[in-house]
Order: structure tokens, then sequence, then C-alpha cells
């Protein structure tokens, strides 16, 4: 098992912006899906990688959602994850919304958990980078479907220079739908912790 | 007068959205781009009213097609269209050149209203 590498003080400090981020984001989902959602982080821990895909929708095997990445600053990977059973569901909420415009895309399911993955990426990066006081590119996102342990691995493999992974767990729920979201944020531990300590030193 | 755009976006889900709501608003689609390669070439056949640029393209980012059409043309209108609303990247959109940087998913209400304003002349 490899060991955590965060104090208490920046384990709290990251959770507090993380949750921030996935506040800001019911407005945009909304927009996207023509109802009003409430979104709550129900916990963020920083967890080894070998715990990541244990720690992450415990209950599902199968999932949807997408993989973006930063080659930044502060190089990121962010991994969105939904249990594949709410896929059905939030597609339909969100063509119905569009007026039935995305029901002519090719896969509308996978455009629609890109763009759900990429507004939820999007919203915890823009806290984080305007509290670090720098820029944070993604990546389009990259669409993920199958099981869960695919999803993980894959993402583990590709991130092989991150050594601190941070997982949440979003419940989202509106008046049409509800679903629990899982979200793995992977980078170096050591930029980030610089990063973190300049803006502390910076604050008035 | 039906204002000419152009958009740029590597995912289709936006691409169909944005013409839809430019039809919508009687303006023309005139044509559309999925890497920032296609979006310059695109530029210099079409030379649009309106560019609507996605920040992240698979080939450069946004910012590079910003700057390269801006080079080509001065005067051209550009939209940044991203769900990255970072403080930084807003700031730098302005200063490179951009009439500003719309949030996905996309407010139709505000992308009318930059319509308008270039269809009356004006630039934001």
């Amino acid at each position: 098992m490899s060991p955590l590498a965060f104090s208490d003080a920046e384990r709290a400090e990251l959770a507090r912006l993380t949750e921030e981020g996935v506040a800001l984001v019911s407005d945009k989902l909304g927009r996207l899906s023509g109802t009003a959602w409430n979104l709550v982080t129900s916990s963020v821990e920083e967890v080894p990688a070998d715990l990541v895909g244990a720690s992450l929708l415990r209950e599902a095997s199968s999932c949807v959602g997408a993989f973006l990445f930063s080659q930044s600053l502060l190089p990121i990977d962010v991994l969105v994850l939904f249990p594949e059973q709410c896929a059905a569901r939030l597609t339909e909420a969100v063509v119905k919304a569009s007026g039935g415009v995305l029901a002519k895309l090719p896969d509308p399911q996978a455009a629609v958990f890109k763009e759900l993955s990429n507004i939820l990426g999007q919203g915890v990066l823009k806290v984080l980078a305007n509290s670090l006081k720098i820029s944070l590119i993604l990546s389009s996102p990259r669409f993920l479907r199958g099981p869960k342990a695919e999803a993980v691995a894959r993402v583990l493999a590709a991130a092989k220079a991150r050594n601190a992974f941070i997982v949440l767990r979003v419940d989202m729920t509106s008046a049409a739908s509800s679903a629990e979201c899982g979200m793995v944020l992977l980078f170096d531990a050591l930029p980030m912790r610089q990063l973190l300590k300049n803006a502390a030193a910076a604050r008035p | 007068m039906a204002l000419r755009v152009l958009i740029v976006d590597d995912a289709d889900m936006y691409r169909l959205i944005l013409q839809e709501m430019v039809r919508e608003m009687g303006h023309e689609p005139v044509g559309e781009a999925e890497t920032g390669e296609q979006a310059l070439e695109r530029f210099k056949a079409l030379k649009p009213d309106l560019v609507t640029l996605d920040l992240s393209l698979p080939d450069m980012d946004g910012f590079a097609v910003l700057r390269e059409i801006r080079r080509a043309n001065p005067r051209a209108n550009v939209v940044m269209i991203s769900g990255n609303d970072q403080d930084r990247i807003v700031a730098q959109a302005r200063t490179l050149g951009a009439l500003g940087l719309l949030v996905k998913p996309v407010d139709q209400a505000k992308l009318a209203a930059l319509l308008r304003l270039l269809d009356g002349g004006k630039r934001p």
C-alpha cells in the first residue's frame, strides 16, 4: 500500500476546495438537463492507488463516465464515473431538455456523459485553480463505458507519474432523477503541496 | 442582416446545439470545425462574421487558434466557448482579443445578446 501524501491540514484544505467546486455546478447541470439539481459531496478522501477502485462507487461494477487530463503547471487527471443503471435515465432527461436535438447524435449517451463529467471536473478544477492562482486547461473528455475495474485500471496506468489520489463521492438529486457519481483526482503531491503553501502564504 | 457564424468545437454535441441556436436566432451557421487546424482553414476560406471557439481542441488549445485568427484578421470577432471559466482563463481570453467567454452549457440568451450587438455593428 502506498503512503498517503498530505498532512491532515492539507487534506482538509483539498476537501474544502473540492466540495466548494462541486457546489458550483448545480446551475450548469440544470441548464443541461432542464431540471434543478441538488448536489451533495458526501465524502472526500485521499486513498492509496491500490484502493482507488474499491473506494469508488462501491455498489457499482459497471459504469459510464469520462477521463480528462491537464498537462499544465499542475499535471492532473480526472476520472468521473456513474453507475451504468442511471445512464439511460440521465441521457433521456438531457436529450428531452435539448428539445430532441441530441437524439440526432450517433451516440447520445456518450455525448451526455462526456458533458456531465466535463461539468463536474471543470467545477472542481475551477475552485482549485482560482485558489492556487493558476490556470488549468482540461483536455476534451474521453468517454468510458464498461466494468469499473477496467476504467480505473486504464486511468491509473495512464497516470503513472501521479502519487496522490483524491476520491470524491457526489450525490446528485433532481425532481426528474437521482444519481450517485464518483470522481477521482490524480496528481503529483509535490507541486500541489507547494501551490497550497504559496496560496496560504499569499492570503492576507 | 443574418450573421455568418463558424462553429469550432470537437464535441459533436456542441456543434449541433450551437448550429440549432444560431439558426433559431435567424443567423447562418456557415461552417463547423472540430480541430484547430480545420478552424484556421475554414476561417480563412469562409470569412465568417463570428467564430464560436472551444478552448479544448485535440490538436491545439483554443487560445493558440485565437492568436492565429487575430493575426490573420485583427478585426475578427471570436467568442470563446468553454466549460472552463477559471479567473485566469477568462482574463486571458479577453487579453487575446476574444469578445468574451460563454460558459458551457451555453446560455442561449447570452449568445443571442452577443449576436444582437454584432448585428447592430457593435463590439461588446
